[in-house]
């Protein structure tokens, strides 16, 4: 094995390669494809606190009666006491539904002017109507309001008054409006929620519409316990939401790890028509003295800097798409370089088996993917833990092995991910950077032994 | 008709003798597919990216401070105590480490079917905490206040004298008082919401044991929960549509392949010498996609219901099957037009290479952002598998009827025409024109 014969194939296949009419539209086309189609979908996508939930609300609430209306109205049995301390000014007249309705319409994520609301309310008579919209997912959720809301949340109120003060809200007033008629004090109701379960959107909405209706549960009782009250409340100081990033921003690290690990299908499809029977690349080097490895490592030079090309057009494709990174773009470049052994054994395992270009492609179109998720590079993954907290990470809590942690692309994924979007130190993403490497230098060295094997040695 | 009929036969017979070829036909979406449900088959996280399972990891900065009570007084509490099977001693260490310990083992404060549990992290700095937030390394931090074991021992205080006529601490200092544990989180997140309100179940049950016990539990609303889909569905299950979509995509290259092989064994100049129309290769051409359309999708629906997709009726299978084969239109339109532009190699490669952004923009995975351009019809539906993935999802997760998918029917069968015509005429132009 000499440098020359090395450099000869080297230089053999790169112009085969170029000469093709297919590697340059190729090479430049794709990326542009792949990150194209993506920011078409999801560039406007919101994420993090600016997603705005399409709620449809149908109120059924009958409000109070005129009589207890009447009482709480009477200033002189009331006293100062008045229900606009905690509720609005017209919850009397309008009921508790109308209250709960307006307070889900002004919800914002934070106290900052101009914040982005948490819903969107739409008002329907028929349930038929919004379940239509439901189907159509016109609506993330849709939520009804019974006919008993105001009476369930006075009736809430005044347990609760008992349980602070051991007497009722209506016992307190008899005692010097002894004709004062007794309030409800154990009335259970329900909220329906309705959605549909396989809609990320409904899923999301519900997690936060449960928070709501949970906190004004505690607005409608104002007394947590007997002696004092602890709530939990969002921090309004501390922005911790990405709304930076659109989802599209927020894939992108996913999807240069994906972008990488399908160019080898071009490679693929080239050593495919050195198998064939009309070509004797094989059959000359078997009997020529130089080994297999010259082919190998002549074979290796030539795609280096074919996958380097690739992912500078994989990430300016990305910049000049809009992805902002908070994170030092140079790095996450040197994070993605970590996954070519892992793409060079992808190109050497397929080829060790199989001679149809087609088939390859075909095989690595569904596999490159199936490998992307099952390293989460575009949605994550359930977790199967092998063992658990093992490993350090930034966040100072040590991460679990999973399953998954065999794949390298998980460990480039997730540190293209911690540099790129959230911007952490080097140093914090080295055991993810170093298990890409180790990971897909372990992959590459196995499927050159049975390259090696099959295409060189099988046949004496 | 006749010629139409052999040149099917032809490529059929061209695609069955290569065993590699054939594999990719049957055998690969369906390990595809098993492998999918392998990753996918548990219950759904719904996470984009961030932490998953059933463990949920929050972070904790407390601040609380011990409460200050002497032997005697603490001796007093106990007496009016009862037995509250909490980990702990709040009166000596602390109400907040007292109510961490207990996150910790949280089986103590949740509920006993409830499967998750809370591991704990304490951070000393908000910007520490607030980082791991938003990296998604833990759903939520918490900051304990600073008089949390104060407003507990006030309450406590209170009860006491509620249930015993009696108080153990000045009332004018251990009166009624409200404080409030801060939330650090993304709303968006479905694990921060999610984490929330276990949260809060679990500090009412801690605070359970100090306040109320002895007292009417307060009525509450309940909330229900209904679906508009009928059955529950694991995360694979409700990625199914878009899987199919990526199937029907990815395994399409197959029969792109006849129209790369036929220009590189120059048939279609053979073809073209002869009495051969180029509608007749066309022809030819869909047929054999649509053969091995349905029996990729046929062996794909079968696949998926041993895998335990839960079918609803039998009419769902054939109704998925036969949507397929409207999708074969635009498929065989985009191979076409690729094979025209550069070449059939790539005919047979990129609509693979591009199967995920385009399973992605059915809003399969991940919702698409709404854009309606007239009514009902959406900026997506002029991607033909947009229309596909909709049909998909109706029939198989929402279980509609036929005549309420009939829009996106319609779309599908307008969009999908429209991509065929386009590329059989730069194609009959580009290739099967010129001699």
């Amino acid at each position: 094995m000499s440098l020359k014969q090395i450099l000869g194939v080297a230089q053999r296949m790169g112009l085969q390669l170029f000469r093709s009419k297919w590697t340059i539209p190729y090479l430049i086309l794709y990326p542009l494809f792949f990150i194209g189609l993506y920011w078409i979908g999801f560039s406007t996508s919101p994420v993090g606190e600016s997603q705005t939930f399409l709620v449809g609300v149908i109120n059924q609430d009958l409000g109070l009666s005129d009589e207890i209306k009447s009482l709480f109205h009477n200033e002189t049995i009331m006293g100062n006491s008045s229900f606009t301390l905690y509720h609005s000014s017209d919850v009397l007249d309008k009921g508790f539904g109308i209250e709960f309705i307006d307070i889900l319409a002004n919800l914002t994520y934070s106290n900052i002017t101009n914040a982005p609301h948490i819903f969107e309310v739409t008002q329907f008579e028929e349930e038929s109507d919004a379940t239509d919209k439901l189907f159509k997912r016109d609506l993330d959720i849709l939520i009804v309001l019974s006919p008993n809301f105001s009476n369930t949340t006075l009736s809430i109120l005044n347990r609760y008054w008992h349980n602070t003060f051991r007497f009722y809200l209506h016992e307190m007033i008899q005692l010097d409006f002894p004709t004062f008629p007794d309030l409800p004090t154990n009335i259970n109701d329900s909220i329906r929620i309705i959605g549909d379960e396989s809609y990320f959107n409904f899923k999301m909405a519900k997690s936060v519409l449960s928070i709501v209706i949970h906190e004004y549960q505690d607005l409608t009782t104002t007394f947590k316990g007997p002696g004092g009250s602890i709530s939990i409340r969002m921090n309004k100081d501390y922005e911790v939401s990405i709304p930076k990033y659109s989802l599209f921003e927020l894939s992108i690290p996913g999807l240069i790890a994906f972008g990488i690990i399908v160019q080898p299908s071009l490679i693929s499809m080239f050593f495919c028509m050195e198998f064939r029977s009309n070509n004797t690349t094989f059959d000359r080097i078997r009997l020529a003295p130089s080994s297999g490895g010259v082919y190998i490592i002549g074979s290796i030079l030539v795609q280096i800097p074919i996958m380097i090309g690739q992912t500078i057009i994989l990430f300016l494709t990305s910049l000049m798409l809009g992805f902002n990174p908070q994170g030092d773009i140079l790095i996450g470049f040197l994070i993605a370089l970590t996954i070519f052994p892992f793409c060079l054994f992808l190109v050497y395992i397929s080829t060790a088996f199989l001679s149809n270009e087609d088939v390859v492609g075909n095989v690595l179109g569904f596999g490159a993917p199936f490998i992307a998720f099952m390293s989460g590079a575009f949605i994550e993954i359930p977790k199967v833990i092998l063992i658990p907290g093992i490993f350090p990470t930034s966040s100072g809590y040590p991460r679990d092995f999973l399953l998954w942690d065999f794949l390298p692309l998980t460990h480039t994924a997730n540190a293209l991910r911690q540099v790129l979007l959230y911007d952490f130190d080097f140093h914090l993403v080295l055991f993810d950077i170093f298990m890409s490497l180790f990971l897909s230098i372990i992959f590459l060295i196995f499927s050159l032994i049975i390259f090696s094997y099959l295409r060189f040695k099988r046949r004496g | 008709m006749y010629k139409i009929i052999l040149y099917t036969i032809k490529c059929l017979k061209q695609t069955g003798r290569n065993v590699e070829r054939m594999s990719i036909i049957f055998l690969i979406p369906v390990l595809f597919i098993v492998g999918i449900a392998f990753l996918y088959g548990e219950k759904s996280s719904f996470v984009i990216i961030g932490d998953t399972g059933d463990n949920y990891k929050i972070g904790i900065i407390n601040q609380d401070q011990d409460p200050d009570l002497n032997s005697t007084l603490r001796s007093q509490f106990y007496d009016h105590m009862a037995e509250t099977g909490l980990l702990g001693d709040p009166l000596e260490e602390g109400f907040g480490t007292c109510f961490i310990k207990n996150i910790n083992q949280s089986r103590i404060l949740l509920s006993e079917n409830d499967k998750r549990s809370f591991s704990v992290i304490s951070y000393a700095d908000l910007d520490d905490a607030g980082k791991a937030v938003q990296s998604r390394f833990i759903s939520l931090s918490i900051i304990i206040p600073i008089n949390f074991s104060q407003t507990l021992i006030a309450g406590l205080n209170h009860r006491i004298m509620a249930t015993n006529g009696k108080l153990l601490l000045n009332a004018t200092e251990y009166v009624y008082s409200e404080t409030v544990i801060e939330l650090i989180g993304d709303y968006s997140y479905a694990r921060f919401a999610e984490a929330t309100t276990l949260l809060e179940e679990m500090l009412n049950s801690f605070l359970d044991h100090f306040w109320v016990i002895g007292l009417d539990l307060p009525g509450k609303f309940s909330v229900d929960y209904e679906m508009i889909t009928t059955l529950a569905f694991t995360e694979f299950d409700i990625y199914i549509p878009a899987f199919l979509i990526f199937v029907l995509i990815t395994s399409s290259t197959g029969v792109a392949g006849i129209v790369g092989y036929e220009q590189e064994q120059s048939t279609i100049d053979r073809l073209k010498l002869s009495d051969f129309p180029s509608s007749y290769f066309l022809f030819g051409l869909t047929f054999t996609q649509i053969i091995s359309t349905l029996l990729t999708m046929t062996c794909v629906i079968i696949t998926i219901y041993f895998l335990g997709f839960p079918f609803q009726r039998v009419d769902q299978a054939l109704l998925v099957i036969l949507v397929s084969i409207l999708a074969v239109l635009p498929l065989l339109g985009i191979s076409l037009g690729i094979a025209a532009f550069l070449g059939g190699k790539m005919a047979t490669y990129l609509p693979g290479l591009i199967a995920i952004p385009l399973s992605f923009l059915t809003g399969g995975f991940i919702p698409l952002p709404r854009t309606n351009l007239i009514g009902d019809i959406q900026l997506w539906h002029l991607n033909p598998f947009y229309s596909t993935g909709e049909v998909y999802r109706k029939i198989l997760i929402l279980n509609l009827e036929a005549n309420q998918i009939s829009l996106d029917l319609i779309l599908l069968l307008l969009i999908g025409m429209g991509f065929f015509i386009l590329g059989a005429l730069v194609f009959i132009k580009g290739v099967y024109g010129k001699i």
